[in-house]
């Protein structure tokens, strides 16, 4: 797919930072990717000469008939892109940029988020937390729609990056971008991403116990809920990735 | 008509003759064309592996995914041939994989290409390789027996060709006074069998790779890949009575060795964790490339982690690092 991707870089030049630049590619996976038929993605970092981070990120996979992999990522990176439209957060996301599919190769083509992997600090975990409690404000100011959970507990219906994990996270010295779209908007339930993230920080119990403390009270006054405790949401975290675990296995 | 043992079709004889023909082989045994007399060669004695494809005709092949997991150098994991990713490879490429073993490269190339030719001195490796290929229903997976010298396929009749994890081994063989000859000539041999435009990948070690201070060479002994080719040479008769002849080469190495054969449009990759296993594949000649692997996608959990990233603010380190990186993935084009 090298030549197709080479050819449709040349014909947008308006996505280069030097419309001619000689290029260079740079293939990442997972370890996990690829390990079984049809799982996960590649991406191929693209490099103009000279230049210290990449330009564009492309998706792609193995075999075709995991294509929906790719679509389903770039459908979901524009969601999010549409809900941030013309708001400063639109730095947390890639910028979609093309979708390739001629039924035999697939490949989306995105700006890349030029922060660096997350690390869990205390300062890293506050920089997190302020970025990304800052987005979900702005969401819950613009929406409309609430959702019931079990018989009384009334919560707005906020689009969550629904992957939040560290790995998914980077970060420079005062912005945080969100990356790896699988999963962005499948899920609404407020809360969701901070859990997941925050649980997967590998803090001690103690210090896990005491971001919940800091940061949920904190996140829900931001998006206008008012919870007595909020424990009582921890189950349906807890379902919500139940089920996503199921659905991957 | 005859029918081949054990085979489930009967191939008539003119078929047979057709493709002796055009391919000129020995003989066929079991329906799989021998250039060569079977060499075997694997981690596993040849009786293990015997029994393991008496296990899959038996028993299924998903009985076998399941009894054999982790045995032999067999993987069912799709990402070894990862490598493509950087090498230009459409639907209608015919694939050469050379040294093809157990299928790590063949099975998911002929998932992408038209046709994946694989070949091996092995013969009970292609057996299992061509079961292998007929249970995943890949039709398009050829399996022949021999090496690159006695092989005789139509010349410039690929567009892709795969040497890895093979080139060190090339120059085990009493037919060339010295390991680079051999080596050198089917490098030419490869070329001559590229179609115009097509290319040759080779995955191989660095000769001064450091994971080499903590284990033995493809020599079976201790640094001799370090060595000046005559010391290596005198210690290995003297060690094991045998020449050295596993030559590895520095990326500059390589690049004389592939250009002497008539390659000149040559790029290097520095495959992550290793060419077997190219989870990453970094352009050799783009230290920035580099520098942003260990700054920014890297975790930066561990104390090793920490010091690497500050490592590679230094271009002199990076410039080291890459020196002595494991190993290779070299893409040339014809």
């Amino acid at each position: 797919m090298i030549h197709l991707l080479t050819q449709l870089i040349r014909q947008h030049p308006e996505w280069l930072k030097t419309s001619h630049a000689a290029l260079s590619f740079m293939k990442i996976s997972t370890p996990a990717s690829g390990a079984e038929l049809g799982k996960g993605k590649v991406l191929l970092l693209v490099f103009e000469e000279g230049e210290i981070i990449p330009t564009l990120c492309v998706k792609t996979v193995r075999t075709y008939f995991a294509a929906g992999i790719i679509r389903r990522n770039y459908e979901n990176l524009k969601l999010l892109e549409e809900g941030v439209r013309g708001s400063k957060f639109t730095q947390m996301f890639a910028g979609p940029l093309y979708l390739y599919d001629d039924r035999e190769v697939v490949f989306s083509v995105e700006t890349v988020c030029p922060g660096v992997r997350f690390s869990a600090e205390a300062r890293g975990i506050e920089l997190v937390m302020e970025k990304y409690i800052a987005w979900q404000s702005y969401l819950a100011q613009n929406t409309k729609k609430f959702q019931t959970l079990g018989q009384d507990i009334q919560l707005p219906i906020l689009t969550q990056h629904g992957d939040m994990t560290p790995d998914n996270v980077l970060t420079s010295d005062k912005s945080i971008y969100l990356i790896d779209y699988d999963c962005a908007g499948e899920i609404n339930l407020p809360g969701f991403d901070l859990f997941n993230f925050l649980s997967k920080t590998r803090s001690r119990p103690e210090i896990l116990d005491s971001y919940y403390k800091q940061y949920f009270p904190r996140y829900f006054r931001s998006v206008g809920v008012h919870v007595k405790s909020y424990d009582i949401l921890f189950p349906f975290y807890h379902e919500e990735e139940s089920n996503r675990k199921a659905k991957k296995s | 008509m005859i029918w081949l043992k054990r085979s489930i079709l009967p191939i008539s004889y003119e078929y047979v003759k057709m493709n002796l023909e055009k391919y000129k082989y020995k003989k066929i045994v079991e329906s799989i064309p021998l250039f060569s007399e079977d060499r075997y060669w694997g981690k596993a004695p040849k009786e293990e592996l015997e029994k393991a494809i008496q296990y899959i005709e038996e028993k299924g092949w998903d009985e076998f995914k399941t009894h054999y997991p982790n045995k032999f150098d067999l993987t069912f994991e799709e990402n070894r041939a990862d490598w493509r990713f950087v090498v230009p490879l459409s639907k209608d490429f015919s694939v050469l994989d050379l040294g093809a073993g157990m299928g790590r490269i063949s099975i998911p190339l002929a998932r992408v290409a038209r046709k994946v030719v694989a070949l091996d001195q092995s013969f009970l490796r292609m057996k299992f390789l061509k079961l292998r290929a007929e249970k995943e229903g890949l039709k398009n997976v050829e399996v022949f027996v021999g090496d690159i010298f006695d092989a005789q396929f139509p010349k410039e009749s690929f567009d892709l060709i795969v040497m890895n994890g093979l080139l060190e081994w090339i120059g085990v063989t009493d037919r060339f006074s010295n390991p680079r000859k051999a080596q050198l000539e089917s490098l030419r041999i490869a070329k001559g069998l590229l179609k115009k435009g097509g290319c040759l990948y080779i995955g191989i070690e660095n000769r001064f790779a450091l994971s080499y201070f903590r284990g033995r060479d493809h020599s079976g002994l201790y640094f001799t890949s370090y060595m000046p080719r005559f010391l290596a040479n005198v210690y290995s008769k003297l060690r094991t009575g045998k020449r050295y002849d596993t030559y590895t080469y520095t990326r500059s190495g390589y690049e004389k060795l592939i250009q002497e054969s008539g390659f000149d449009d040559i790029s290097f990759y520095l495959p992550h964790p290793g060419y077997n296993l190219p989870r990453i594949m970094i352009p050799y000649g783009n230290l920035n490339a580099l520098a942003y692997l260990i700054n920014s996608l890297m975790p930066a959990a561990s104390v090793k982690r920490k010091l690497a990233r500050i490592l590679a603010h230094s271009k002199i380190i990076l410039r080291l690092y890459r020196y002595f990186f494991f190993s290779f993935g070299i893409v040339a084009r014809k």
